[in-house]
């Protein structure tokens, strides 16, 4: 009864989620949806802008979300990214330095961390570059280190102190966040990292990736702490193997005339360590107080190697714009859920959708129109064997086209909005699409429109004078969801209070996804 | 909401707190007992109908109290478990029943194994993943930290000057979004505005020749890159194996930039020495920083959008010879012009005619305010504005060359296009202001321009929109 799962699991989990979203075989959406929230019906409440209810994690309530999905955005591979907690560089704060022994028996010394991932040892400054704390000038004399006076903005293959101000820090230079990732992914909480570090051939990153190749440049150990500086050692300049699971380590110690180790430097990184201790025989026959010289063993094989490893990249952020560049993203409609799908499937097959963009509603499009629909409106039309009935989403009186969904609300009973039994349920509970007749399409607002049923194609032009493409194909003036009602797995949902869409307007989503 | 003391020990809460049941003052110490945190003990336990006030003194904001937005970690429904320490085994795991103060979390009530008052021990988490029901409440797995962030973007459709108070963009609405939607007042925000990101600049890819002795003798470009600016860019390159006096030091040099590539002869300022000829250093050439601006204090939000209902030529405001367009506009209502001005830009997009105008503005000597290319969609500078109720109209001046009355008929269409404008001032600018300059630009779309996204406000303070509106 001693297992852990540790942190390189949620690592791990959080690098395999990457690769699923860029695998092409697969297709992640961040869609929207659940237009008229405040309605009578399954789900809504008509507080919920002010006290909005929790989704439930059940396969109903993914039913519900399902029904009443407006549309989607892809992710892509440049829409994904992992992150890590935010530390921003602020002049005169105590920064910790990386240490590959954190734990709840040795806690980070100034946050008190019991390990190395909730640690303050890396920071990002006002440029958007990411270093590592390589040294804060700390000992064992002063644990807690300095505030740090100088900020690091140098690019250098090689850590380097960030001003003149003596401040004793040495930070290593990681990256750059791209000007691009900074409005996609930038947040308050969080730094972005680059994707693909292992095999990008950005040739920034590479430079900094294969610099931190130990087992290539032998350059692995990068810093020596002084948890004890000893007394009673030759004193001079010594330089000194560095012993250990590794080779070709070699440390520079200036020892004063008491015999007391006041500075350790590398001078050699040598490879291949996951632990090492100075050789101090040489100079050690005359000691009084044993000194403790602590290698720090960088991750992976050396700083810079692997950012993911070096700063715990757990979590992943998506990113998706939802804007006014289609028809699929109707300017008219309310979004109040927000959601990840995973490989929805092509309206009447089986096969993986892959386009960019996916409209999940209905849609009718209208020859003659009298009165106004507003969204949350129920529209109605007589059809063979029933009535076909569907909440509208969108309605663009220019293209004269409504989308709808056909949420379960509509056929539950109308009262309690669960399977209670009711008058009419046989015809009341059939669901029927509406259909390209000459019956009119009704709404509960008095509108009243008549199918364009020579209407066929993806496109319209009501002026004479520019097309415009609906975003999605039409048959006979009606045009079905581009997915697959309910198909693909919801994997994350989140009810919110409304956002009115309007011409314009860009929803920037970002979600954090913890692993 | 959480009440806690600072350190002053003479600080009291109850000598700031009003408490009212119906109406009636309760008594500190009397009718309830409150030491801070986020619950009060009432010695006679309210009904669930009654209605019940609580009022905070605040003093001087800042100064008597500050309020701080807490970035939740542990929350209601999670589980803790006292781990092993110093002999003392370790507890079954509780449930957390609330949070009571910033750092004390309240359980169930624990009678196991391990308990131990004297002993501090390290403790377990493990999130919420299921839904609860505790203290006779549901507690959904919902997790703040996880809830996605909706960010009021915008793109900016005007010159950006260092020492400008007010920007311009495209749609600032959703700016106001929380004072928009609900009773929620937005004192002010801030804001990141980013210039550039539609093409990352490229690092250029270089290699060092390791000559004898073990110094750079040159240095090979193999891909210039993009996106530099000055010119020359000093780089860097890894330190040789071993490092110290007589033994090694590292290089350095500086390489032309031509046409924003890394181009021509370097030069190699320390040639360093140590290096080896058959494992030669890497070098990195690092790329422009990001520009942006954090700006704060935004406490003025103005815009509005609609459609456009008509388009027609009309003389230009410089007199006769001079060339204007004619928009009539259509909006939900008035709201949407309210201090709409005279010189301000507006966006028009999804026109239906014309072919490509060249806006400009007569102000400022007939500067092109933007190249447009398809139709007449672009960006103008509004002239004789007038608003009546949900309809206005403008005039914005073109250049002569790029329209003609034949191809923008006088007559209008119920919807002929669509307008957007937005003002954000008040604005606080950082203590390095950047300038930007958009005028001028060829006009496909706004993708090219810079943009603005809200930050400090709203969910967890990030920007965000807020995910409660109560």
């Amino acid at each position: 009864m001693a297992a852990i799962v540790t942190d390189q699991f949620r690592i791990l989990n959080a690098e395999n989620f990457v690769n699923s979203v860029t695998n092409t075989s697969n297709a992640y959406y961040v869609f929207v949806g659940l237009a008229n929230p405040t309605a009578s019906g399954f789900g809504k409440s008509s507080t919920w802008d002010t006290n909005t209810p929790s989704p439930i994690d059940n396969f109903e309530y993914q039913g519900f979300v399902s029904d009443n999905m407006s549309f989607g955005r892809k992710v892509t591979s440049s829409n994904v990214r992992r992150v890590v907690r935010r530390i921003n560089w602020v002049q005169g704060t105590r920064y910790e330095m990386y240490r590959q022994d954190y734990s709840i028996n040795s806690l980070s010394p100034v946050s008190k961390s019991a390990r190395l991932y909730d640690a303050n040892y890396y920071v990002m400054n006002s440029e958007f570059k990411v270093y590592t704390c390589i040294d804060n000038g700390s000992s064992g004399i002063s644990t807690t280190g300095n505030a740090s006076l100088d900020e690091p903005t140098f690019t250098d293959l090689e850590p380097s102190k960030p001003g003149v101000s003596g401040d004793g820090y040495v930070w290593k230079f990681l990256f750059s966040v791209a000007p691009s990732d900074v409005i996609k992914f930038d947040s308050t909480e969080y730094i972005t990292l680059p994707n693909d570090w292992e095999t990008t051939t950005n040739a920034q990153i590479a430079a900094v990736r294969d610099n931190g190749d130990s087992t290539v440049n032998e350059n692995q150990l990068k810093k020596i702490y002084i948890d004890e500086r000893g007394a009673g050692y030759s004193q001079g300049t010594h330089e000194l193997d560095i012993l250990g699971d590794g080779t070709g380590g070699k440390a520079i110690l200036d020892v004063d005339a008491l015999g007391r180790i006041t500075s350790a430097s590398v001078s050699s990184g040598g490879k291949n360590y996951s632990y090492a201790m100075v050789d101090l025989g040489s100079i050690n026959s005359n000691s009084t107080t044993k000194a403790k010289l602590i290698p720090i063993i960088p991750p992976s094989k050396g700083h810079g190697h692997n950012i993911y490893h070096e700063l715990g990249a757990e979590r992943v952020l998506l990113y998706a714009r939802f804007d006014d560049s289609t028809k699929d993203f109707p300017i008219d409609t309310t979004i109040s859920q927000i959601g990840i799908v995973k490989n929805p499937t092509s309206v009447g097959s089986t096969a993986v959708f892959t386009d960019n963009q996916y409209s999940s509603m209905g849609a009718i499009k209208f020859s003659t129109t009298s009165g106004t629909l507003a969204i949350g409106d129920v529209l109605s039309q007589s059809v063979t064997g029933g009535t076909a009935k569907g909440f509208v989403f969108s309605y663009d009186t220019e293209t004269k086209v409504a989308k709808y969904v056909q949420d379960r609300s509509l056929f539950l009973n109308q009262t309690s909005f669960d399977q209670t039994d009711y008058v009419g349920v046989t015809t009341s509970a059939r669901v029927y699409e509406f259909a390209s007749n000459t019956n009119a399409v009704t709404s509960d607002g008095g509108f009243s429109g008549t199918v364009d049923t020579a209407f066929t194609g993806v496109s319209t032009n009501p002026t004479g004078s520019k097309v415009i493409s609906l975003g999605v194909n039409f048959a006979n003036g009606v045009a079905t969801p581009e997915i697959n009602k309910g198909s693909g797995d919801i994997i994350y949902i989140d009810n919110r209070p409304a956002i009115s869409r309007n011409s314009r307007q860009k929803e920037d989503v970002k979600i954090i996804l913890e692993f | 909401m959480s009440f806690e003391l600072g350190s002053d020990p003479e600080l009291d809460l109850n000598a700031v707190l009003l408490i009212f049941i119906n109406g009636v003052i309760q008594e500190p110490g009397s009718h309830y007992q409150f030491g801070g945190g986020t619950s009060f003990n009432f010695v006679t336990a309210p009904k669930k109908e009654d209605n019940i006030s609580v009022f905070f003194y605040r003093g001087t904001r800042g100064t008597d109290s500050v309020s701080v937005e807490i970035i939740e970690t542990i929350k209601e429904g999670d589980e803790l478990q006292l781990m092993q320490f110093d002999n003392v085994v370790t507890q079954n795991r509780r449930s957390i029943a609330g949070i009571v103060t910033s750092d004390l979390v309240e359980t169930n009530l624990y009678a196991g194994q391990g308990v131990s008052d004297s002993v501090s021990r390290p403790f377990d988490w493990y999130k919420q993943k299921v839904d609860k029901f505790i203290n006779n409440n549901f507690v959904y797995k919902t997790r703040p930290s996880i809830e996605p962030h909706v960010y009021p973007t915008a793109r900016i459709i005007g010159d950006v000057s260092s020492s400008t108070g007010e920007i311009f963009v495209d749609n600032a609405q959703f700016f106001n979004y929380e004072e928009n939607e609900s009773s929620i007042v937005i004192d002010a925000v801030d804001a990141l505005i980013v210039n550039g990101g539609s093409s990352d600049p490229v690092a250029a890819a270089i290699t060092a020749t390791v000559g004898t002795g073990g110094t750079i003798s040159a240095l090979t470009i193999t891909s210039g890159g993009s996106g530099y600016v000055g010119s020359a860019v000093t780089i860097s390159l890894s330190a040789p194996k071993t490092i110290g006096v007589g033994v090694g030091t590292t290089a350095s040099a500086t390489i032309p930039v031509v046409n924003g590539a890394l181009n021509g002869t370097a030069n190699i300022t320390n040639p360093g020495f140590g290096y080896n000829a058959s494992n030669p250093p890497l070098v990195l050439s690092p790329t422009p920083n990001p520009t942006f601006e954090n700006i704060t204090s935004i406490d003025i939000v103005q815009g509005g959008a609609g459609i456009v209902t008509g388009i027609t030529t009309v003389i230009g405001t410089g007199g006769q010879g001079t060339l204007g367009l004619k928009f009539f506009l259509n909006a939900a209502s008035n709201a949407q012009y309210s201090n709409f001005a005279n010189g301000y830009p507006i966006f028009i997009s999804d026109t239906i005619v014309g072919r490509g105008v060249t806006s400009i503005n007569n102000s400022q000597n007939d500067a092109v305010v933007g190249v447009g290319t398809t139709f007449v969609d672009n960006i103008y500078i509004v002239r004789n504005f007038s608003a009546s109720a949900a309809n206005a109209e403008f005039v914005a001046d073109i250049l002569s060359t790029t329209a003609s009355s034949s191809e923008i008929p006088a007559t209008g269409f119920v919807t002929c296009g669509r307008f957007s404008w937005g003002r954000l001032a008040g604005i606080s600018r950082s203590s390095s202001p950047i300038s930007i300059g958009v005028t001028g630009l060829t006009f496909s779309g706004l993708s090219t321009y810079p943009t603005i996204q809200r930050r400090t406000f709203g969910h967890r303070d990030s920007g965000a929109l807020r995910n409660d509106l109560g």
